[in-house]
């Protein structure tokens, strides 16, 4: 199939905004990769400059090692599913996935046979002869799939498919978008605001922020180790706790917090003092729940906001002047106000230079 | 690191369609608006027959004009067309408006009767009314000497030819402005008049301290289109009088036109209406002097 | 009540007054000439005399097919040409697009009384008088009808139309079968003021026009109302001008409502 390769890619528009700034990933061949980055991050600009809907201020782009800077999009062998659907309003939906392939004289029999095939991939063949106007959104956007699909490109694009679904209808079609992927084995890029979405669904996920791409992983390691502040705080939900502080003697020093530093961060700590210090609400155990944990540090804090998510309690708790969450137990017995003690898990330390925002 | 692309070539391509496709309106552009604009301006200077060579003559059409008595009698004869037309045409146009942005059955039916006239061909509308209107045989007249009045020579008298076409006029054209009129009246606020209605002003009070001001974009619209359609009264005046009696109906543009293809006075006719455009901007510029008012903008 | 029976009271003045002249027109072409002239709204008997004299005297028929193509002919030219302007004003980007946009509103302003002179003068040397040409070419892009389309164009989601250029579909593609369908509203407004403007336009075929053959509906009548032709018969030249009358007459009963409200939105006057 197909691997897309972006080369130094830069967007700047010309009211001097900068979508995309030195740009270089690379998606391999059949991967699905998640773009993720809150709105108006560039993401979207950057998928619509692979789809070839938006020009390249400076850089290049490949697809299987062909530069496609100059190629039509029409010519460059992709799909891209929209935020909107984009079906055209004043056709069926079987006219809505035949135009593609009528414009590149299909016979007749090939486009029938292809689009009772993407139909009967989607679920949609009862419905060829509406038109978007009587769908539903999710059968809108099942139509807007089948449009890719017909194609059988080798790249697709997805930019926000699902945002204007419900939550329900969401889930769902992200189950069904994955099976998809692994059925037709095809390179996808999907573009979300959602890190949900990005964590469920992607083989490999960038996050974007300004133009730029903070980092490309695998969701786990997206997860566990983030590269710096912003994706710390862009995935996970809720977010990390950061504390701002120094390092003195190998231990964190906040205006209200101290932990003492494990050894995995022994050695690197010499040249950096300014940092910001993250962990995640799961990391901070309460006490009585008796973790074993081999590095730890006891935090006593004021419980001022207890929320029962049934599962589990999320807890806001309160240090001095410096706020943080838990994840805690749901058999937690704390109503507010009182104090409790909770503990640090020190392997699951992140350290941030404060400056750079970089990972430590 | 930063590698430099020669790039833009897409963005080219946009642009190509985009050549493209507005080609059509340059070379139209070109041709029609442009070319005719520059040689007109080359034409008031020249006397030309369209025949034989044009001949420089500097100013001379201007000074001809200012000393042609029959273009000042056209202009004074399309300002008394105008006088009567335009405040008659918003006066009535208004009053059924009004009548008709009340709670009215068969709204769509009277608005279609109103607009009626709009759509037919001014030919036709003349040569109806020169059969109205005629003194001796027209349904007018004929009814007023039933009911035991004198007839009136509508279009033989040069004092009431000109207001009979300024009638005429009136009748074809108000229905669109009855409409306009009515866009505007459905855009006023009902809490302005409730509010009004609490106040304790009259209907009548209503209507010139709320209604007037709130439609006042809609007035000034309407004046200035009546102005720039009146000053091309062309086609009724050609029909129904052919300028006469006395020159009394003689528009400027049916002047003009008869100076240019009747006497083919191609400079001449150039530069008179080069004047009557300065006069239709200036006459539109006073008004909207006069008739905007900034109360709701 | 009193009130309301006023408003209707004059609602059905104002109808009688701007219909009832058409309805005796009307019926008096179906009278005998010598009976016009009375109060009486119906003849002694039905007589089609007029309109025999009419299509005698002059090829109105003729002149109602010139009028026909050559509306037809402007209508499509300038749902074509000004939509394709108005989409590359509004939905394709390149340089010296803003001033091409200024220079058409700047063109909405310039009186017609300027260039109708050469324009004349251009269509002589051109070699045109006398042909369709002189009365199609001129009128073929207008520049309402950009700024129109223009304005209707840009309420288009971007999404539909990036989807047609991934799809695959050249510029003009999209504009004639993604766009067009969608912008059927703008299309009848154009459509039926042009139609109509050009319908009913006589000064410009008086002008460029000499040769029957070639001469418009409403040129014909009205030169016939004013020349000697109709010999003073009155049931004549009603009766030409119900022919002329007719036509618009049957689009108006079954588009009324279209008609009035492409005027009211664009503020134009056929």
């Amino acid at each position: 199939m197909a691997h897309v390769l972006l080369k130094n890619v830069y967007k700047i528009f010309d009211n001097q905004v900068v979508a995309a700034k030195d740009v270089t990933l690379e998606v391999k061949d059949r991967e699905f990769m998640v773009w993720v980055g809150p709105s108006g991050c560039g993401k979207s600009t950057i998928l619509r400059l692979i789809a070839g809907l938006e020009s390249l201020s400076r850089g290049e782009i490949y697809i299987d090692n062909v530069l496609i800077n100059h190629i039509p999009p029409k010519d460059r062998d992709i799909a891209m599913v929209f935020q909107n659907y984009a079906l055209y309003p004043h056709m069926t939906v079987y006219q809505n996935l035949a135009f593609a392939l009528k414009l590149r004289k299909r016979s007749k029999t090939e486009i029938d046979r292809r689009v009772r095939e993407a139909a009967d991939i989607l679920g949609i063949g009862d419905l060829l002869h509406r038109k978007p106007k009587a769908l539903s959104g999710g059968e809108r956007q099942r139509v807007a799939v089948g449009r890719a699909i017909v194609r059988q490109p080798k790249v697709f694009l997805f930019d926000e498919p699902l945002s204007n679904l419900d939550a329900k209808l969401r889930v769902q079609m992200r189950a069904e978008i994955s099976k998809l992927h692994s059925r037709l084995e095809a390179t996808m890029i999907y573009v979300t605001h959602d890190q949900v979405e990005a964590m469920t669904m992607g083989e490999r996920i960038a996050v974007i922020q300004d133009g730029i791409v903070q980092q490309i992983e695998i969701p786990l390691n997206l997860y566990n180790s983030p590269a710096n502040l912003f994706v710390a705080g862009f995935i996970g939900s809720p977010p990390m706790n950061v504390f701002q502080g120094s390092i003195e003697n190998n231990t964190f020093v906040g205006k209200d917090i101290r932990v003492s530093m494990p050894q995995t961060f022994q050695g690197k700590l010499e040249r950096t003092t300014e940092v910001v210090l993250g962990i995640r609400p799961e990391d901070i155990h309460d006490i009585s729940a008796e973790p074993r944990l081999s590095e730890r540090s006891i935090v006593r804090a004021t419980a001022e906001v207890i929320e029962l998510m049934g599962n589990e309690i999320f807890l806001y708790l309160r240090k001095g002047d410096t706020p943080f969450m838990t994840r805690v137990s749901p058999q937690t017995q704390i109503s507010m106000g009182e104090t409790i003690d909770v503990i640090f898990d020190l392997s699951k330390l992140h350290l941030f230079d404060r400056e750079t925002g970089n990972r430590i | 690191m930063e590698q430099r692309t020669p790039i833009q070539t897409e963005k080219e391509k946009g642009d190509r369609a985009g050549y493209l496709f507005v080609l059509p309106y340059i070379i139209f552009f070109l041709v029609f608006t442009a070319y005719p604009l520059i040689f007109s301006f080359i034409l008031v200077f020249h006397r030309w027959n369209i025949v034989g060579p044009m001949q420089w003559i500097g100013l001379g059409n201007f000074a001809t004009l200012l000393h042609d008595p029959l273009f000042w009698k056209s202009l004074w004869n399309t300002a008394r067309f105008l006088i009567i037309h335009i405040p008659l045409q918003i006066a009535v146009a208004l009053v059924l408006a009004e009548i008709l942005n009340q709670h009215i059955r068969f709204r769509g039916f009277f608005r279609a009767a109103f607009f009626l006239p709009v759509v037919i061909s001014g030919v036709v509308v003349t040569i109806l009314w020169q059969q109205l209107y005629s003194t001796d045989t027209g349904l007018i007249n004929l009814s007023l000497s039933k009911l035991g009045l004198s007839r009136v020579p509508w279009l033989t008298s040069t004092t009431l030819a000109m207001p009979s076409i300024a009638i005429m006029a009136t009748w074809k054209n108000v229905g669109f402005y009855v409409v306009l009129f009515l866009a505007g009246l459905q855009s006023v606020p009902r809490n302005l008049y409730e509010v009004a209605e609490l106040d304790g002003a009259s209907k009548i009070q209503q209507f010139l301290k709320i209604t007037i001001p709130v439609i006042n974009p809609v007035v000034v619209l309407v004046v200035i289109l009546s102005t720039i359609n009146g000053f091309s009264l062309f086609i009724e005046p050609y029909v129904m009088t052919s300028g006469g009696p006395l020159n009394s109906t003689l528009s400027t543009f049916l002047y003009i036109y008869k100076e240019a293809f009747s006497f083919y006075k191609m400079g001449y006719a150039a530069s008179m209406g080069f004047v009557l455009a300065a006069v239709i901007l200036s006459v539109v510029l006073v008004q909207r002097k006069i008739v905007e008012t900034d109360t709701y903008t | 009540m009193f009130k309301r029976t006023l408003f209707y009271l004059a609602l059905m003045v104002g109808a009688f007054t701007f219909i009832y002249p058409f309805l005796w027109m009307a019926a008096a072409t179906l009278k005998p000439e010598y009976e016009i002239p009375q109060l009486s709204f119906f003849g002694s008997r039905i007589t089609a005399e007029s309109y025999r004299l009419v299509l005698e005297k002059i090829p109105v028929v003729r002149a109602f097919f010139n009028s026909l193509i050559v509306s037809a002919s402007v209508t499509a030219s300038v749902l074509v040409f000004s939509s394709m302007v108005g989409y590359a004003l509004s939905r394709l980007k390149f340089k010296g697009r803003e001033i091409i946009f200024t220079v058409i509103l700047f063109t909405m302003m310039i009186p017609f009384q300027i260039t109708l002179i050469p324009m004349y003068v251009l269509i002589v040397k051109l070699g045109w008088t006398d042909t369709y040409l002189a009365l199609i070419v001129p009128y073929m892009i207008n520049a309402f009808g950009i700024i129109l389309f223009r304005q209707f164009f840009k309420a288009i989601p971007q999404d539909v139309i990036d989807a047609a250029r991934i799809d695959g579909c050249s510029e003009l593609r999209i504009l004639f079968q993604i766009v067009w369908p969608l912008s059927v509203p703008a299309l009848v407004t154009v459509g039926i003021i042009v139609f109509m403007m050009t319908w009913n336009e006589v000064l410009w075929p008086l002008i460029v026009i000499k040769k029957t053959e070639i001469m418009t509906m409403p040129q014909m009548v009205a030169l016939f109302a004013v020349g000697g032709q109709a010999e003073n018969l009155i049931g004549v030249r009603l009766a030409a001008a119900m022919m002329l009358t007719i036509p618009v007459l049957v689009v108006y009963i079954f588009f009324q409502r279209h008609f009035i409200q492409s005027m009211a939105t664009t503020g134009l006057k056929g």
